[in-house]
């Protein structure tokens, strides 16, 4: 009896571990759809160097976003005070805009970046991001509908 | 009853004459002993090698940095350095299934808290007090070997006992890994679960001990193991007569055992590294998911279990027991595997086997730096002190080692955020160059210090 008991509360304890959201569950299976159907998304490809210089592709189908590229003042990263930025370079095709940046930090390294397409863009639902470092690229899916960064 | 006395190892009860009853208790526990001390001291490992697993999952969650996971696996290693100086001279007086079994169910607390404690300073608390609480099994599990088995078998039975570190790291790097890895591969619970997981199955561990590990033979009216097998060891009786502290300056006045000290620690360094680190790494850098790089981390320990078994027939039987040339062979298995791994091309077989490579190298040259070798350097009178020096010392480069890791890899952190008005989204970076040579350096440090010790003499 007792033996019982205690396999239905371990039993039980394991089930409240899993009563996730329904977000959740679009998110497990978002990814695996992307994948499958590998449909066009905004791509942002990035990579940092380790003296401070940025670079960022951006390719997109979105409409809104493409029509932002010709502006001048187009830029997807914020930078921080503590970070001197400028622009170095810029390309712009019909689909796609480059951008590089070369900045002057503290320490000679660039330690926060931030981009602001989610927030500036309310008709970029999803994003595909290919992020660089010196020591490791990540690639990974954003979706608003999903809490977390979903890693390919 | 107080609590002093709840410990307390029984009085000495009067013996009885009926051997056929002392023949069947003695059966009956040493059969039992065995698998309680070995399941449950496997089983408790879990509530220590956790945090190993939840790492990545906390890191990538914000919810803590780097440096700071540092100095929470610090605490544990600093706890149980504490641990073993203290737990075994408590041991030596304790009824031992009520020590260890307190022993893990607090570590099973501490586990508990570790699951609701976002603050560092509280996780840091939690586990340098798990450390300590740790630091209750292995010297309970030692009485009890030595309480119920004979001098001539114990050899045996301590060797099955030490399967308990690979039940434990197998529990751990595959089962807890398991529930925290995503779908398809685990359960993807929350990294909370990679705490109570372990703290159940403790509390459960706790529980048996409790009721099946009995205290010494003569606490229970038998004779001692020596008086009931005939097996009466070797009188010490000058040793008995000397002070602790005499005992002591006596090992810190032998340069080749602080020497050997040194070796050992820095090899804990790199033990610790990859045990603590290794499957972050994996996963940060080497793309693996969670489950497969604990997959990595547990081939590497079992490798271990043929490693130390390897290192004394090879010492013994090929090189008529003189350690130097086979710390010499197995320090080259345990360095170059790390080169190929850290340096070398990035193919997944190649990882997998330089990984067990490793993990078979770094067990058998651990045995000798903290064990074997230090026993043939160390007149014998002092053995055990210079194991304790040496182990001691071991756990404070472990725990340093800890605090350094975490504090080079934090500070090559980057922030990648992706601002959204309901919430952000932040991905961290890492460069593993910097600890990657603080771990590899550590293990070239530690082979050349233990060859400086070729020529050094075998004491009496």
């Amino acid at each position: 009896m007792n033996k019982a008991m205690f396999f239905i509360a371990i039993g039980l304890l394991f089930l409240s571990g899993c009563s996730d959201e329904g977000d959740v569950d679009f998110c497990r299976t978002y990814k695996d759809s992307y994948l499958a159907q590998n449909r066009q998304i905004t791509e942002i490809k990035a990579s940092v160097t380790d003296n401070a210089s940025l670079t960022v592709t951006i390719q997109t189908p979105e409409q809104e976003l493409l029509n932002r590229f010709q502006a001048a003042d187009f830029s997807p990263v914020v930078f921080n005070d503590r970070s001197d930025c400028k622009l170095e370079d810029r390309s712009l095709s019909a689909e796609q805009v480059r951008i590089s940046y070369a900045c002057n930090t503290d320490n000679g390294r660039l330690k926060h970046i931030v981009f602001n397409l989610l927030d500036k863009y309310p008709s970029v639902d999803e994003v595909k991001v290919s992020f660089t470092t010196p020591a490791v690229t990540k690639n990974y899916l954003l979706h608003r509908m999903c809490p977390k960064p979903l890693f390919l | 009853m107080s609590w002093i006395t709840f410990f307390k190892s029984g009085p000495d009860l009067s013996v009885t004459n009926d051997k056929e009853f002392i023949d069947t208790k003695f059966t009956y526990y040493r059969q039992r002993i065995i698998w309680i001390i070995t399941l449950c001291y496997g089983l408790g490992y879990v509530c220590r090698l956790a945090f190993n697993v939840v790492k990545k999952p906390l890191m990538d969650n914000g919810i803590f940095t780097p440096e700071e996971l540092g100095i929470i696996g610090s605490a544990l290693l600093y706890g149980y350095a504490l641990g073993k100086f203290t737990n075994g001279f408590l041991a030596d007086h304790a009824h031992v299934g009520r020590f260890f079994a307190v022993g893990i169910f607090m570590s099973a607390m501490a586990n508990v808290g570790m699951g609701f404690s976002e603050l560092a300073w509280l996780a840091t608390i939690l586990w340098g007090i798990n450390g300590w609480f740790q630091g209750f099994g292995a010297p309970s599990s030692v009485v009890s070997l030595a309480s119920w088995y004979t001098n001539h078998e114990r050899g045996r039975y301590y060797g099955i006992w030490s399967t308990a570190h690979s039940i434990g790291e197998g529990i751990t790097y595959l089962g807890i890994a398991w529930l925290i890895a995503e779908v398809p591969k685990g359960l993807a619970l929350d990294w909370q679960w990679g705490f109570w997981i372990p703290a159940i199955i403790c509390i459960f561990a706790a529980v048996l001990i409790y009721t099946c590990l009995p205290d010494r033979p003569r606490a229970m009216g038998l004779p001692s193991i020596a008086d009931w097998s005939g097996d009466h060891g070797a009188k010490t009786g000058a040793e008995s007569e000397e002070s602790i502290w005499r005992t002591q300056l006596k090992v810190m006045a032998i340069p080749s055992i602080w020497i050997l000290a040194l070796a050992s620690s820095s090899m804990y360094v790199t033990r610790y590294a990859i045990n603590s680190w290794g499957n972050v790494y994996l996963q940060e850098i080497r793309g693996f998911d969670l489950f497969d790089a604990n997959l990595f981390i547990f081939f590497n320990t079992v490798a271990g279990i043929a490693g130390c078994i390897v290192y004394g027939f090879v010492s013994d039987k090929i090189f008529d027991s003189k350690r130097p040339p086979t710390n010499l062979l197995f320090g080259l298995f345990e360095l170059v595997p790390l080169f190929v791994i850290f340096y070398g091309p990035p193919n997944i077989y190649l990882l997998g086997i330089c990984l067990v490579v490793y993990g078979f190298g770094l067990s058998g040259i651990l045995a000798s730096l903290g064990g074997l070798f230090a026993i043939d350097i160390a007149p014998k009178k002092v053995a055990g002190a210079a194991m304790g020096f040496i182990g001691i010392f071991s756990y404070l480069g472990a725990g340093m080692q800890d605090y350094i890791s975490g504090k080079l890899i934090y500070a090559s952190e980057i922030q990648v955020v992706f601002t959204n008005s309901s919430q952000d989204y932040t991905v961290f970076f890492y460069n593993y160059d910097k600890p990657i040579i603080f771990w590899v350096g550590a293990s070239v440090l530690s082979f050349v210090l233990a060859a400086s010790l070729w020529k050094v003499k075998v004491a009496e």
